[in-house]
């Protein structure tokens, strides 16, 4: 195994040079040795064998064997049917060669150690001849007609081989007739070209999308996609990049088989999608070999992005039992310097949302609302008047805002910009990287940013033949500037739907701010603007180095030593300054204006520093050498040793002399705080992993890992986590020859054991920690609170998975594809046995390692490329599913049978919603007065037309709890799907992904008893005395307290299919670029999310929105944009 | 660079957060800490704040909770409700309402270990018998927050271990009687190891005479319950009537040991009766604190309420205040100062044109240091709920405002006048309400001395004492500045106590354990709307019925006078049995 960037690529490189090298030496030692033919060792040496009926050539390998010769010869002139029979004792090579061909039409030559048999015909050639009938020369390019530097050219069937050069040419000087010639490149087809009498061979290399020699990072390496043996699914940059996405993580939905992907939130800089492999929890995420995140690399910069889903994950042991998503940068090519820039504009809107009701539907909605609930209409919020007056909008007295519209945007901007540079030589190459991002929040004013600068400068040097270095630097700078209002999670969302249209947006007097209730912050077009409420701005740097130097060794042919070291680095700084202001609502009548609140009277802020950094050290072993042409073994052994550590600081101050100031000692001492904590962490690995390729037919690689963890007992420390994979290429076998459309078709299966490690630090030991203040006497006393029991035995949780899977090929990808089936247990999940312990106990149980559970699924992604004409496509789609079971769930033991219905977990799936089960509402008091059941628990009265009607399910004459059964799967989707197409015409070239999810369970209704959210689609939907509708979307206003029950009347089958991302781009005519030295000018439109099909839709919600939350929604986006390349 | 981790294992680590037990138990310094954080665990010192949810702290709406419970007054804001859905829905087996289970019982184990552990450590003598002794006090009081919802509960007094046989993890309940008895005995074993008074150097600890107050209110919950209750569950609830006279007697004895240790007296600094009745909650450490859960300057950092920013009237930085509206009911309780009633004509009232003074003239002092409304008199001006404008054409105007006079006044929350009533009681005029929540500094008074007056004279008069009785009421009505009584029953201690101790919590509990809250917490109450006649100045009303609303009006049930153990912690405990009615 090898740790180099593409090492299979490098390392083919290396072999072949040597190969080359050997037989130019050999070239060499024959004209020394035709000048000084001394030819010693032939006479001093005698030989004694003795071989019965033996052919030709086992003869001349037993004399190789026992003697120091070397024999060259051509198979085709050596008739291995002929059987000679030899005996010979201490005879010089002479005589035994001459015995030997007496009766063939073969002679020899010899120099020194070395023998040539050959025809006696060319006997009297010169003996160069022998190895150097033809050249031939050539070049290759892709195909838009760049040159391809690297590209490996081997005489098939011989260890004959070149690379082209910088130019893409190459040169071949001593191939035999007849020969084929094999080009091949990583991530284009292979391609054979019989050479014939040709002397000029120019080819066109094609792109392999998906091809078997692509390589894969699979954990401390690479492999070939055609070696694999475990379950590895792999996107390229280039579809990564297809539209500009801010976040990476985002352009992963659909690309990969087994990945599931929810993006619930669209705010810029937190939009990021909760990706989870085959449905399992939060999968580790290793960058160049470092655990980090990704979602803030620019995409541009990744070259590969890996997820291992089955027994290849193990290799990363007690962190891996998830899977593992493998991301990797780009790093330097051997090639001409290639100057690449990309620039795009992109326009953000929303995909769906509620919209707040006018004044007049909000109004009247409340007045109904009030009146419904049976309260006095004297105190009703709203009279009949009033509504009309809002709805009308004449009178100054009854304003109606659009709130939407004053403070959103439709479209928020998002600009793009990166230029690299990757080029090298032999000796060194480099890749380099800059990038800067920024997306505008769709607040219309102040509303704050994310902006990022990513930079990256990868190095590859080859210090001697034998030493070379790696050294990646990487920063990432983000700055996250938000109001100070969270507009993640709730608050600013709440805002949204408790700012009244009843006010107006502006006051004649510009300096005061219009009162719009909003919960408190006076409305939300004061909370969302940073200059009048205040801002919430995060600065994070991310700074990463790398260092690894690799050394072959020598002694020991294919071995070499590898150590390895990264620093990385994370600094965020939060700043949260709140800005003090009033509000005012204004009389036009009596043009007067009333003080109706404030939000902070005076400035006040919050500041914390968090720094935090890990140091990894990897030392290795790596093998990779092949015995007898057929068996192929890579190997290796490494220590890895990773040190976390992390500080925080805070402080705050209020009563801030200006709000001018926003510097710390501006506020007052009265009332500050300060705080700070500190943790460490540490792991200690040993792994090692063979791969062993039997006549590239039989796969197999097994994985160990050892793993300890600080954050578990001395004792408990130490886990081992073993794997063990096999391939079988089917279509190499020689039975399936017959079979010739078949390309390819390989058999997989795996096993592997992992572990999760994420249950919590140091839980080993008890302790207590500072908790609440009470005031005794004069002073604030500290409270030390106990952080509970400890628990000495708690370790990581175990994984097991088993992995079935086949890969195909057929015509030359006409029809390929890959499917897989998986089964994992998962043990040892850290449950408190709180759940069985009743809480008079006192404390809190220590987690333990009680829970287990099993998931099972499959994958399949099939696709079809090829070329009609100028139109060259690949169309793929992939389908994926996969549920989980709890095996074993902490719970008492329930005795009553609806609480073993309802309650146990254990046995069944893990993600199930429970509740009532409702059959629309009431239409008429005939329907309540006929219901046979006590639905409210107060003999129905409370019940009103336009109330929810339930069904007694289990038919006890009464509602209550034991009626509630499974309505619903959860929330995560079960069914994800991909439909992937990509074409090229000409210039052009056009991308469309499909993406769904299926198998989940939408709230798509807020619970209308305690905030309402009063929207226009509630005014349109809503139950009334007019629209008596027993299907309507929402239940009478004000209604009985039974509609607050958990349903399916708000609790919906959810499922989508999206356009995901869609582009199409032009490429400038080469022959208007190459004048001006450019080599490829692409412009292009795309989007994201640009359609959806939602089941949902009509409940006017995004369908990865999480429930009829308070969040920021989903955009879509749409771009333009250019790439150039020179 | 090559194994630079060999210098320190990169496994050598620990936890830099936590303070580990060793430590902790041989520091005095620290031993304090580790009680200080039981104290202030009990969040339900003030107004049986559940604690928990951020929506139940002391800092938020916790307080509100049981005052909104009884038939004081109702939740006044619309967007948010979360303690009237109770009121009105009744509550159920899922529980919920200012639950006092998980918490009680973790504060509890913690001070059982506590208790166990203090005689081995380095503590000094003297200090260690007392704070043994406040950490059983504060045990008793958890005990006592407990059985008053639960009835009977299980009465664990030492540390459970994890490997402690199966009967004494899966306890089953005690009965309500020994809880009660457990309460008392225990303020019996400590009140001699507490301190005698508070100096300025320790308020906020218990007193013997917190302890005294404890037990005099506990014992007449159980007098009453013995007396008004009915025993069930074989037991676990209820207390045999043949109890009563002795539990009555041990309040009493308790109420009677706090006045003869002449350590206390009622408040009455202030000439004017109003303002000394607001004072008295007002000034910290008065006389009449017995026990008070003590609260900051919001400066200091820390350990301040939100019981001004809830329930004031405007200014308010969020245009809205006034949470918690007591009703028409609870402000015609107020009776006037010669005694006679303060019940209104609602007849009479909704004709004609008012003022304030022919509305709420000469009542008893005590009413307009509960409640605010119409004309209160608050930072310099006066409150004004007024909620439309009687123009002289005779329509009524709702919006904008006419020659000047607006048509609405500017108590408005939630775009809702409530019942024009708001609270008074523990408003603190100097809170810059506009700075939002979290800004109230007033102690909150646990025991003081009225309650035990009021408790002595209930106690007393079910013993036969009725002139004791008499004495002890007629000793708050003069303060009050309300004329006094010549004769007693029990409806007079009821409604003294419901005047006297309005909004401090104690009401909820006080229908329960006299068992009549089904007939009380069942009726739709009212609130009142004031018109201003644009001509007059004065004031058309409207009574506002129904202010709960038809639709789910206000609902007890016989079986609430337990709160349900719930279907979570029966589950978990198969020896926990449910309580009567709940399904």
């Amino acid at each position: 195994m090898n740790f180099f960037y593409k090492p299979s690529l490098i390392k083919w490189r290396i072999t072949k040079l040597l190969r080359i090298m050997r037989i130019t030496t050999l070239l060499l030692l024959i004209g020394l040795m035709q000048t000084y033919a001394t030819n010693s060792y032939s006479q001093n040496t005698k030989l004694s064998l003795k071989m019965e009926n033996a052919s030709i050539e086992t003869i001349l390998s037993k004399i190789e064997k026992i003697s120091e010769f070397h024999f060259f010869f051509r198979s085709n002139e050596i008739n291995s049917n002929d059987k000679h029979t030899i005996d010979a004792s201490e005879q010089t090579i002479d005589e035994v060669l001459n015995s030997l061909l007496k009766d063939s039409k073969l002679t020899y030559k010899i120099f020194d150690k070395y023998i040539a048999i050959v025809s006696k015909e060319n006997a009297n050639g010169n003996i160069e001849s022998l190895f150097q009938q033809k050249s031939i020369s050539g070049k290759v390019t892709d195909q838009s007609g760049v040159p391809l530097p690297g590209v490996s050219i081997v005489v098939k069937g011989t260890t004959t081989g070149v690379i082209t050069d910088n130019n893409g040419n190459y040169s071949l000087t001593n191939i035999p007739e007849n020969a084929t010639l094999q080009f091949s490149f990583v991530g284009m087809k292979m391609l054979e070209v019989k050479v014939g009498k040709q002397t000029s061979v120019n080819v066109v290399l094609a792109e392999e999308t998906i091809g078997l020699e692509e390589v894969v990072a699979v954990g401390y390496g690479t492999q070939k996609k055609g070696n694999l043996t475990g379950s590895v699914a792999s996107v390229n940059s280039d579809k990564l990049t297809i539209s500009p996405i801010a976040s990476t993580a985002n352009s992963l939905a659909g690309r990969l088989p087994g990945l599931i992907s929810v993006q619930s939130s669209g705010q810029p800089g937190n939009d990021a999608a909760s990706l989870s492999i085959r449905g399992f929890d939060a999968a580790l995420v290793i960058v160049d070999g470092i655990e980090s995140s990704f979602n803030n690399i620019d995409a541009n910069q990744i070259e590969s992005v890996s997820i291992l889903k089955d027994g290849s994950a193990s290799i990363y042991g007690a962190r891996a039992g998830n899977g593992v998503v493998l991301v990797t940068t780009k790093r330097g090519q051997n090639q001409k310097p290639t100057i690449t820039l990309n620039s795009s504009t992109t326009f953000q809107g929303v995909t769906n949302m509620l919209k707040p009701a006018n004044a007049g539907q909000r109004s009247e909605m409340e007045r109904e609302g009030w009146l419904q609930s049976g309260q006095p209409e004297s105190t009703a919020p709203f009279t009949a008047e009033a509504v009309q007056k809002y709805f009308r909008g004449t009178d100054p007295l009854y304003p109606n805002t659009d709130w939407y519209k004053e403070v959103m945007r439709n479209w928020a901007p998002q600009q793009q910009h990166n230029l690299s540079v990757r080029g090298g030589s032999d000796k060194i190459k480099y890749y380099g990287f800059i990038g800067y991002m920024d997306q505008e929040t769709m607040i219309k004013k102040n509303g704050g940013d994310y902006n990022r600068y990513n930079l990256q400068s990868n190095i590859d040097a080859k210090i001697t033949e034998n030493l070379s270095l790696q050294l990646d630097l990487a920063a990432i700078i983000e700055n996250k500037d938000y109001s100070a209002r969270p507009m993640d999670g709730g608050n600013l969302w709440q805002d949204y739907w408790t700012t009244l249209p009843y006010y107006p947006a502006n006051l004649p007097d510009p300096t005061k701010n219009s009162f719009a209730y909003g919960g408190g912050v006076g409305g939300l077009h004061l909370s969302s603007n940073r200059a009048i409420s205040g801002y919430n701005d995060t600065n994070s740097e991310n700074l990463k180095g790398t260092i690894s130097l690799n050394y072959k060794i020598k002694a020991v042919k294919g071995l070499s030593a590898k150590a390895f070291l990264n620093y990385n680095k994370y600094n965020s700084f939060n700043k949260v300054f709140h800005r003090p202001q009033d509000f005012y609502t204004y009389d036009p009548t009596g043009q007067t204006y009333t003080l109706a609140g404030s939000y902070y009277t005076k400035a006040a802020l919050e500041q914390s520093y968090w720094k935090s950094s890990n140091m990894t050290q990897q030392y290795s072993l790596n093998y990779d050498n092949t015995f007898n042409n057929v068996h192929q073994i890579t190997a290796m052994a490494l220590y890895e040793a990773i040190d976390y550590k992390s500080d925080n600081l805070s402080a705050s101050r209020i009563d801030f002399l200006t709000s001018a100031i926003d510097q710390m000692y501006a506020g007052s001492t009265g009332g500050m705080t300060n705080n700070g904590s500190a943790t460490e962490m540490g792991r200690k690995s040993y792994l090692a992993r063979i791969n062993y390729r039997f006549k590239n037919k039989y796969l197999l690689e097994t994985i160990i890992r050892a793993d300890a963890s600080a954050k578990f007992p001395s004792t408990k420390r130490w886990g081992f986590f073993p794997s063990v994979s096999l391939g079988w290429i089917i279509s190499q076998e020689k039975f399936m020859k017959q079979f010739s459309k078949l390309d390819n078709l390989k058999l997989r299966a795996s096993y592997g054991e992992s572990g999760n490690d994420g249950v919590g630090n140091f839980q080993y030991l008890s302790g207590y920690s500072y908790g609440d203040t009470y005031l005794i006497g004069p002073d604030a006393r500290q409270g030390l609170r106990s952080t509970g029991l400890a628990n000495p035995n708690l370790t990581w949780e175990r994984m097991n998975i088993s992995n079935l899977g086949f890969d195909f090929s057929l015509s030359n990808r006409k029809l390929y594809g890959e499917a897989d089936v998986f089964y994992r247990e998962r043990s040892g999940i850290p449950a408190t046995r709180i759940t069985t312990l009743p809480s008079t106990f006192g404390a809190p149980l220590p987690p333990e390692n009680i829970n287990s559970l099993n998931d099972r699924g499959f994958e399949l992604n099939i696709g079809t490329a090829g070329k009609i004409g100028l139109l060259t496509y690949d169309i793929s789609g992939n389908i994926s599913w996969s549920r989980s079971k709890w095996d074993h769930y902490e719970e008492p033991v329930y005795t009553d049978k609806d609480q073993q219905r309802i309650y146990k977990a254990s046995g069944g799936w893990t993600n199930r919603n429970w509740g009532y089960l409702s059959d629309g509402l009431f239409t008429s008091q005939a329907e309540i007065d006929g219901l046979k059941f006590d639905q409210d628990q107060k003999e129905n009265k409370s019940l009103s037309p336009g109330d929810i009607r339930y069904i007694d399910v289990n038919n006890d004459k009464i509602l209550n709890w034991k009626d509630q059964v499974e309505i619903g799967k959860g929330s995560v989707p079960h069914w994800m799907v991909g439909f992937n197409t990509n074409f090229k015409y000409e210039n052009f070239d056009f991308t469309a992904l499909f993406q769904g999810a299926f198998g989940y369970n939408s709230v798509v209704n807020r619970n209308p008893y305690s905030q309402p959210q009063y929207s226009t689609l509630m005014y349109e939907e809503r139950w009334t005395t007019t629209n008596n509708n027993p299907n309507a979307m929402f239940p009478r206003l004000g209604g009985a307290s039974t509609n607050n029950l958990f349903s399916d009347y708000y609790l919906k089958k959810a499922g989508y299919i999206r356009l995901k991302t869609a582009s199409l781009g032009y490429s400038l005519p080469k022959q208007w670029l190459n004048t001006i030295g450019i080599n490829q000018v692409r412009i292009f439109t795309s989007g994201t999310n640009l359609l959806t099909f939602n089941k949902l839709n009509s409940f006017g919600l995004d369908p990865e929105a999480p429930g009829v939350g308070n969040y920021y929604p989903q955009q879509r986006t749409i771009s333009f944009g250019a790439n150039l390349s020179f | 660079m090559f194994m630079s981790s060999c210098k320190k294992d990169v496994l050598d680590k620990k936890p830099l957060d936590i303070i580990s037990d060793d430590v902790v138990w041989s520091d005095p310094a620290l031993i304090d800490a580790y009680l200080t954080q039981l104290y202030a665990q009990v969040s339900v010192f003030t107004l049986e704040t559940p604690g928990g949810s951020w929506d139940e702290t002391e800092g938020w709406r916790g307080p509100i909770a049981i005052n909104v419970l009884a038939d004081e007054g109702k939740e006044n804001w619309i967007l948010w409700k979360s303690y009237q859905p109770y009121k009105c829905g009744g509550l159920k087996i899922s529980g919920g309402l200012l639950e006092w289970w998980e918490t009680p019982y973790s504060i509890i184990r913690s001070l059982n270990e506590f208790i166990q552990r203090v005689p081995n450590s380095p503590v000094e003598e003297s200090i260690r018998k007392m704070r043994t002794a406040e950490a059983r006090f504060l045990r008793a009081y958890n005990y006592f927050s407990m059985v008053k919802r639960y009835g009977g509960v299980p009465l664990i007094i030492v540390p459970q271990k994890i490997d402690d046989p199966k009967e004494s993890l899966y306890p089953a309940r005690d009965s309500e009687q020994k809880i009660y008895d457990f309460v008392i005995s225990e303020v019996d074993a400590i009140a001699g190891d507490l301190l005698e008074t508070n100096s300025s150097s320790d308020y906020g600890r218990p007193t013997k005479y917190a302890a005294l107050a404890l037990k005099s209110r506990a014992a007449l919950y159980a007098g009453s319950i013995a007396q008004f209750g009915t025993v069930q569950l074989n037991g676990l609830l209820g207390i045999p009537s043949d109890a009563a006279a002795t539990y009555y007697q041990k309040s009493y004895d308790a109420a009677k040991s706090i006045i003869s240790s002449g350590h206390y007296a009622l408040y009455n600094a202030d000439a004017d009766k109003t303002t000394n009745f607001r004072n008295l909650f007002i000034v910290k450490n008065n006389p009449e604190v017995i026990f008070s859960k003590r609260h900051a300057d919001p400066t200091t950092g820390g350990n301040t309420w939100s019981f001004d920013f809830l329930n004031c009237p405007k200014p308010h930085a969020w245009g809205a205040g006034n949470i918690n509206a007591p009703y028409l009911e609870m402000a015609e309780e107020f009776d006037h100062v010669d005694g006679t009633t303060g019940t209104l004509d609602r007849t009479a009232i909704q004709q004609g044109l008012w003022t304030m003074d022919e509305l709420w003239g000469n009542k008893d002092p005590r009413f307009y240091a509960t409640i605010w409304t119409m004309g209160t008199l608050w930072l310099g001006s006066t409150i004004d709920p007024h909620n439309g404008l009687l123009l002289p054409d005779g329509t009524i105007q709702t919006s904008g405002s006419y020659n000047g006079v607006p048509a609405l006044g500017i108590q408005l929350s939630d775009n809702n006048f409530g019942t024009s009533f708001g609270l008074m009681k523990y408003l603190d005029e100097k809170v810059d309400n506009n700075k939002g929540p979290n800004q109230s500094s007033t102690d909150y008074q646990v025991f003081r001395y009225g309650e035990v007056l009021l408790n002595l004279a209930e106690a007393a008069f079910e013993l036969g004492k009725a002139n004791e009785a008499l004495d002890a009421l007629n000793q708050i009505r003069t303060r009050a500045g309300i004329s006094t009584i010549t004769a007693i029953d029990r409806e007079k201690i009821h409604h003294e106590r419901k005047v006297e101790l309005a909004f401090e919590g104690h009401r909820y509990w006080d229908l329960r354990r006299w068992r009549t809250a089904v007939s009380t917490l069942t009726v739709n109450r009212s609130g009142i709307r004031y018109i201003l006649d644009y001509t007059t100045r004065k004031y058309k009303l409207e009574v506002l019925k129904n202010i709960d609303g038809t639709s789910t009006p206000p609902a007890f049930y016989p079986y609430n006078y337990y709160f349900p153990i719930t279907l979570n912690r029966t589950g978990n405990n198969p020896n926990l049995v449910e309580n009567p009615g709940y399904k």
